[in-house]
């Protein structure tokens, strides 16, 4: 069925159906929960079919994107407190006895700990390796704005993990097939 | 470390944790396209004050003394989902007096903290039930508890006619009332309870003196645990020494507390069972100056206690059994109990 003859309900469907784990995972990471995420997200793809006609020609994706990256920003400020990540996306301590000394809880809490702009910065150029000037694209500011936001984020990371344990830190490097 | 490095640790942080996250089936289209041809009049948020609002999960909050948007039906679940969603409470129908769902409070108009919508959706998703469950505000009967009506908040799938809630738990011990909880299954039309769950009705507080406590009596002899069925949540009150002394003013009185989160509570307990037991061990304990913690745990098989010797040779004891606070388990057992804000040991 067309809508208003441009974007179709199967080819809404068919966006929803491969891009939603993947955009809910950028979401886990920009709230630190799931629940937020998933009702960001959901409210983001209703505003997206709303749009459908409009959208499905250019890119839905980063319009959803958007969408979650305001909701932060809009919960953040609502609370006047900035979104603590990890600290509730972590509260998982059977997983987490063991995973809490490898790194992987101080970074996420670090990037929990960053203005959601910034967070959501260093997730689209760094976790979904997108090129500076797309990501200044996708969130209306300048590419300077860009280097410097990710590079103020490297930094917050940087200072996070230079306080892990020598031995945590060694053991995780390894680990680390890029580096 | 390069820029590299760190990167390549950043990406792999991201990967892990959400790696295991799929997005559910509750992300069909249809709401979208209901969205869009009612382009969302009123927004949730008055709907869950209005008593009735799309929300993923059941439950049943008690112990409201309040007028709120209701229906007018008083028989068990009949009317309870007349009403049409998202309609904003009528003048006059209003919360009176605050609620929780789950560590929540909701809080009468004007009240603080009012949480969002969001916060409350959250916090039932945390139920993990049934996609298209509503939060109700309802006059219902529970057959068990008394044949007069009573208002409660509950939710309801609004598609199981002649269900009503029924409670299967009452917990005798003497620490319930720091829990003061319920359990409630739903039961359907064919007459099969349902999931069980869990409300917490209040915040949870420690006994003001450990004498008051009650002791570790609710040990089940037949249990080869310290902790007995699945961990849902706990609490942890930590006691001056009984024993008087001239570092210790306030003897056999609470020194601190802490609720503990029901993962923390589940890997806490976990850790506990894991400890060896004490039978047939010869203790010598000469640091044991008598500070004792509680451990209250709320489980599937009710509100279950464990006391530890927090100095000394750190006995765990549930009344029935006894394990030593020590090896992996126990060292696992403190790493967990450092994430609790507690006051040192003296």
């Amino acid at each position: 069925m067309g809508i208003d003859g441009k974007g179709t309900s199967a080819d809404f469907d068919a966006f929803v159906a491969s891009r939603a784990t993947a955009l809910l995972r950028y979401g886990v990471l920009l709230f630190g929960n799931q629940g937020d995420a998933e009702d960001a997200l959901q409210d983001g793809l209703e505003k997206t079919w709303r749009r459908w006609d409009r959208l499905s020609g250019a890119a839905p994706e980063a319009y959803v994107r958007q969408c979650l990256l305001n909701a932060a920003r809009d919960s953040a400020r609502r609370r006047r407190v900035r979104l603590n990540a990890a600290a509730r996306l972590f509260t998982r301590p059977p997983e987490s006895v063991t995973t809490a000394v490898d790194g992987r809880d101080e970074l996420l809490q670090a990037l929990g700990a960053l203005p959601p702009r910034q967070r959501a910065v260093l997730l689209l150029r760094y976790w979904l390796d997108m090129a500076e000037a797309d990501v200044a694209r996708e969130l209306g500011c300048s590419v300077g704005t860009v280097k410097s936001q990710a590079a103020r984020g490297l930094a917050r990371l940087r200072s996070t993990d230079a306080r892990l344990p020598e031995a945590t830190a060694r053991s995780t490097s390894r680990t680390g097939e890029t580096a | 470390m390069t820029d590299t490095e760190l990167i390549a640790r950043f990406r792999q942080a991201c990967e892990d944790a959400t790696d295991a996250v799929e997005a559910p089936s509750l992300f069909v289209p249809a709401r979208a396209r209901r969205a869009r041809r009612t382009r969302w009049g009123a927004p949730l948020a008055s709907a869950v004050l209005a008593g009735g609002a799309a929300l993923g999960a059941f439950m049943l909050q008690q112990q409201l003394g309040a007028t709120a948007h209701r229906s007018d039906a008083t028989v068990q679940f009949a009317g309870v989902c007349d009403s049409p969603y998202n309609v904003p409470a009528r003048p006059g129908h209003v919360i009176a007096k605050g609620f929780r769902v789950g560590d929540i409070v909701v809080a009468p108009a004007g009240g603080t903290p009012v949480p969002s919508e969001a916060t409350v959706r959250a916090q039932l998703r945390k139920a993990d039930l049934p996609v298209g469950a509503q939060l109700r505000w309802a006059s219902i009967i529970e057959p068990a508890l008394s044949p007069t009506a009573t208002d409660h908040w509950l939710l309801t799938s609004c598609g199981q006619p002649g269900a009503f809630l029924r409670p299967t738990a009452t917990d005798p011990s003497p620490m319930s009332r720091i829990y003061q909880t319920a359990t409630y299954s739903v039961v359907g039309p064919t007459g099969q309870p349902g999931q069980p769950f869990t409300v917490q009705l209040n915040q949870p507080q420690c006994p003001h003196r450990i004498g008051t406590a009650g002791g570790p009596s609710n040990g089940k002899p037949s249990s080869a645990r310290l902790v007995d069925g699945h961990v849902t949540a706990g609490l942890f009150c930590r006691y001056y020494s009984v024993l008087p002394g001239p570092g210790n003013k306030y003897p056999g009185t609470e020194h601190g507390a802490a609720g503990i989160p029901p993962d923390l509570a589940a890997a806490m307990a976990k850790a506990i069972n894991a400890l060896p037991p004490a039978s047939g061990v010869a203790m010598s304990c000469p640091n044991d100056i008598g500070v004792t913690d509680v451990l209250s745990f709320q489980t599937s098989n009710g509100p279950q206690q464990v006391w530890v010797s927090a100095t000394g040779c750190n006995v765990f004891k549930n009344g029935a059994r006894v394990a030593i606070g020590s090896g992996p388990a126990m060292a696992t057992y403190l790493e967990l109990r450092a994430r609790l804000v507690l006051p040192s040991v003296r």
